[in-house]
């Protein structure tokens, strides 16, 4: 995101008429490890820094690392919350944050974050995840059954125009609940969620997942047999990178691909124990041990028709 | 043109003695019997009428269901009995010729054959031929609402839609329940925005949505498919409900005058009588059910996940089958 100078001089005031050196030292030192307020500005230790010059010093390390939205949300965070058992009215908080939504944010209320705001742009990384760092994330993931007997049974326009609708399928589900597509390898891939719910959102992209293909299968899919589709969501604790096969050696991804092969019938959804326990009680009545719930922690979901 | 005749009469040729004479015509008489086989390998320079005179009801019946699949050889009825009471069907089927009485005695000319092998269906009914053929008192809307008019008549797409889950609704408290209801309503007009689908009339719990019509296909049928499938995730992601909140949909095809939403009081219409009894009398917890007229349009593949579910004020209904 481009941050204005009219911003930056919003974030300086806000900080200079709002809080004291002491709890703007707090923030800094929240965002920038070992940040020392005295050697950035210049200050004799023994002189009291003025407030204006160390919001000034502050808000111009933070844009240099690139942290500045982190800084509107630990503003939003005292502003609403407060810090260490009090609260700060932070002024000019709103026109920041109608600045930082005219430039093309959104506020995700649930992990009290910004993200990027899809109507305008969408990019994997929701325009705020960081290379190297550790976000909480659920994912998806996606394999057609049989994949290499398909390529070889169909041609190759039949298998295009098969793929390219389980494609359009998967992405109308998750564009729904702000998705990213991650991998395509043609059959099958992984979808990261990070705003909002992201559990919730990657099991209900899951389920629709489930219906939509039923009914494609029914009406309009070109192949002799059922398109077979297994599904998996787990989530957990992942380090953001943008190399694919760095992000295969991820621990969630690991066990994620576990489930999809492993415990997970043609056309249905696998999500493990951590996910499930976070839905709530309607939605996971949905989801059904897997082998009884002997020998793991993975819950099944899939389309049960009366007999 | 080769004119083949099929008849069990012994006077038949009488009928075509000036077609015979013109020599313009080949012509030649087959028993009944053969007209299956003998169809078979006709094509286009080729004219076959059918005596319908000696057959019972069920058997005429048959014979001209068959004849109305026929796209080659044109065909004609000859009926001497007048056994044919609807003769226009016989002609919104396909035939070209009808033989009543008189005719029969007079015989068929030269030019009056002329005409006859030169009338044709028209190109875009012979290439719907396939297509689910549509109740003619129909008065279709089009395909959006540009061309309706208040207070015409014109023939819809009717979908009534409403919450089972009442008493656990109300039971919330009357905030909680009033939001949740204004949610479904939304949550509804936005599934059937895209089809071009309109709330008309909505109480507490559901209502009535207007599709126009074509004649050509009926999208609502797959969308209200989606929303039975959908209504588990819907329950908590639309709504926060902590159960699921199901709903009964009818779909039925038939006319009605359109007015305004607000402004329907005073519509008396069978087809809103019929969908209004259809959802709220026949339809049980989370079904959709669908008339005679929606049947015929379930996309092809999906029409397994639909069962008979009897008779309703004179009208065949089927169910989808429900996922447990």
């Amino acid at each position: 995101m481009q941050i204005r100078s009219a911003m930056t001089n919003l974030a300086i005031k806000a900080l200079s008429e709002s809080l004291n050196v002491d709890v703007m030292t707090v923030i800094a030192e929240k965002l920038m490890h070992n940040y020392d307020l005295y050697q950035r500005t210049g200050y004799p230790s023994n002189i009291p820094i003025q407030k204006i010059d160390a919001a000034k010093q502050i808000v111009k390390d933070i844009k240099q690392q690139d942290l500045f939205l982190d800084l509107i949300n630990l503003l939003i965070l005292f502003h609403t919350e407060g810090h260490m058992g009090r609260k700060y009215q932070i002024q000019h908080l709103k026109a920041i944050i109608r600045d930082v939504q005219e430039a093309g944010m959104i506020y995700d209320q649930i992990n009290r974050t910004f993200v990027e705001n899809s109507d305008f742009k969408k990019t994997r990384n929701w325009g705020v995840l960081r290379e190297g760092q550790e976000y909480i994330q659920a994912f998806l993931r996606l394999d057609i059954v049989g994949n290499t007997k398909l390529v070889k049974k169909y041609p190759e326009d039949i298998i295009q125009a098969t793929y390219a609708d389980l494609r359009d399928i998967v992405k109308r589900s998750i564009d729904a609940r702000e998705g990213r597509i991650w991998n395509w390898e043609g059959d099958g891939g992984l979808v990261a969620f990070y705003y909002g719910n992201k559990n919730f959102s990657a099991v209900t992209s899951g389920m629709e997942i489930v219906h939509d293909i039923f009914i494609y299968n029914q009406v309009a899919c070109r192949l002799d047999n059922p398109l077979g589709v297994r599904i998996a969501v787990h989530s957990g604790l992942c380090e953001y990178t943008a190399n694919e096969e760095d992000l295969k050696k991820r621990d969630v991804i690991k066990k994620l691909v576990d489930i999809e092969a492993k415990y997970t019938n043609p056309n249905s959804l696998s999500i493990s124990s951590v996910v499930r326990n976070s839905l709530d009680k309607q939605l996971s009545s949905h989801f059904v041990p897997v082998n009884g719930g002997k020998g793991n922690d993975i819950f099944n979901y899939q389309l049960r028709w009366v007999q | 043109m080769n004119v083949t005749v099929f008849s069990e009469s012994r006077n038949i040729s009488k009928c075509f003695s000036a077609l015979e004479k013109s020599r313009e015509h080949e012509l030649e008489y087959r028993p009944l019997s053969e007209l299956r086989k003998t169809v078979k390998g006709m094509g286009k320079g080729s004219f076959i009428y059918v005596d319908i005179s000696g057959m019972d009801e069920p058997e005429r019946k048959k014979t001209l269901n068959y004849l109305a699949k026929l796209e080659e050889p044109g065909y004609g009825i000859i009926d001497p009995k007048g056994a044919v009471t609807d003769m226009a069907h016989l002609f919104y089927s396909g035939a070209r010729d009808y033989i009543g009485k008189e005719l029969y005695r007079s015989g068929i000319g030269v030019k009056r054959f002329a005409l006859t092998a030169s009338f044709r269906r028209d190109p875009e009914e012979v290439e719907d031929a396939g297509k689910p053929q549509v109740k003619r008192d129909y008065l279709f809307s089009g395909s959006d609402w540009k061309g309706i008019k208040s207070g015409q008549e014109y023939t819809f797409i009717f979908m009534f839609i409403e919450i089972d889950n009442k008493s656990e609704i109300r039971k919330m408290g009357q905030a909680r329940a009033s939001q949740v209801t204004a949610e479904f309503h939304d949550y509804v007009a936005d599934k059937v925005a895209s089809l071009n689908g309109k709330i008309w009339m909505w109480m507490d719990f559901g209502g009535l949505i207007l599709f126009p019509f074509d004649g050509k296909g009926c999208d609502p049928i797959l969308e209200a498919f989606k929303m039975v499938l959908d209504s588990r995730i819907a329950s908590s992601e639309e709504f926060g409900l902590d159960f699921q909140l199901t709903h009964r949909i009818a779909l039925h095809i038939g006319n009605t005058v359109y007015k305004s939403r607000g402004n329907t009081g005073t519509i008396v219409s069978d087809s809103i009588n019929s969908i209004f009894h259809l959802g709220q009398k026949f339809a049980g917890k989370g079904d959709f059910c669908i008339t005679g007229e929606v049947s015929e349009f379930i996309p092809r593949g999906l029409e397994k996940c639909f069962a008979d579910a009897g008779t309703f004020e004179a009208r065949e209904i089927k169910k989808m089958i429900l996922p447990v």
